[in-house]
């Protein structure tokens, strides 16, 4: 027998955010404070961010 | 895991098939790219003898990125449009990588995720070179392309042992790098490519990329190249275009990003033409 399915749960945007967040954080974690490093990870946080917004705003 | 891997890569090689030699066809097309004598028509022609490049161009350039009002149906017309730097670049990509995934196997390397890593090290490089001006030409994209060449070798012909680091870099957090040099023998990635791009003879530009994008600093002749690929390779890993087999994020090396003359606000700079040419260029390869 078939039912309707429950749409999937979409993550309020807050939620989402803070995981790709933390996710850069652990993929960075072996690099300390090193200042280049730092650089890198500062844009990737914004690149992952606006990717986000745009996924959302389609 | 193996012991002995130049040995373990000798004793591949006769069993290898097609693979130490770049097919003909792209051989052939390649000839005709150096030439500086050669027409739109040679070139055509060299890529006529080739179902699956043929097929690839006149898609490229029908696609909705040039626009164009009526549909292209010859070579020279497709070839005249994209110019030789896109040909060529069209040419690596499906002649080698369709060429080195007939080998592929699951579960191993995720092949598309993969290439869409390597292609996009290649798109970061040439923005790198663009924008620091360092660099110009059709080699740093192609550099980039094959920089990890090597995994891929790993993937097809040591397959368990593979599967085996990548399986090790997921479960441990480690990178594949180390997880490759643990089930190795201390040999890793670019100790494969670089063989590789010896049995191939491939130009010593892309074999430095191959053998010293983790460590610029061992390259002699192609060093500012060598620089491009690896924060290429870095960045495309940090931002999560495709999958290189690993999360972790490799540390730039810092005489690399000194000789690049980087700096944070370029970097910037760097990622918004790189996003804007990744979803411009890149579905295109």
């Amino acid at each position: 027998m078939s039912g309707r399915k429950t749409p999937p749960r979409t993550k309020s945007p807050g939620v989402e955010q803070a995981r790709i967040l933390a996710r850069v954080e652990k993929r960075f974690a072996v690099h300390g404070d090193d200042d280049i490093m730092a650089a890198i990870k500062q844009v990737t946080q914004r690149y992952l961010l606006s990717k986000l917004k745009e996924r959302r705003d389609k | 895991m193996i012991s002995k891997p130049r040995e373990a890569f000798e004793k591949i090689l006769p069993r290898m098939g097609d693979l130490p030699s770049i097919p003909s066809s792209v051989s052939r097309v390649m000839e005709v790219l150096d030439n500086p004598r050669s027409s739109s028509n040679d070139l055509a022609d060299a890529l006529a003898m080739d179902q699956s490049l043929t097929t690839r161009i006149l898609k490229t350039v029908n696609s909705a990125f040039y626009g164009f009002p009526r549909r292209i149906e010859t070579l020279s017309q497709a070839v005249t449009i994209l110019g030789y730097r896109a040909v060529r670049e069209l040419v690596t990509v499906t002649g080698l990588f369709q060429e080195l995934d007939k080998q592929a196997s699951e579960p191993g390397l995720n092949r598309p995720e993969f290439w869409r890593h390597a292609a996009g090290c290649g798109l970061a490089a040439r923005v790198i070179a663009e924008r620091t001006g360092t660099g110009r030409g059709q080699g740093i994209f192609l550099a980039g392309l094959l920089h990890d060449i090597g995994k891929v070798f790993l993937d097809a012909f040591l397959h368990d042992e593979y599967l085996e680091a990548l399986e090790l870099a997921g479960q441990k957090q480690t990178s594949l790098f180390e997880a490759e040099m643990r089930v190795l023998d201390g040999a890793n990635h670019t100790d494969f490519g670089y063989w590789l791009a010896e049995e191939w003879n491939l130009p010593p530009s892309l074999t430095a990329a191959i053998a010293f994008h983790h460590d610029p600093t061992l390259s002699q002749d192609h060093y500012t190249l060598v620089c491009m690929v690896h924060v290429g390779n870095v960045l495309t890993r940090a931002l999560e275009v495709g999958f290189g087999g690993d999360d972790l994020v490799p540390a730039v090396n810092r005489q690399a990003w000194s000789s690049l003359h980087l700096t944070p606000s370029l970097l910037e700079s760097i990622v918004t033409d790189f996003d804007q040419r990744l979803s411009e260029d890149l579905p295109l390869l």
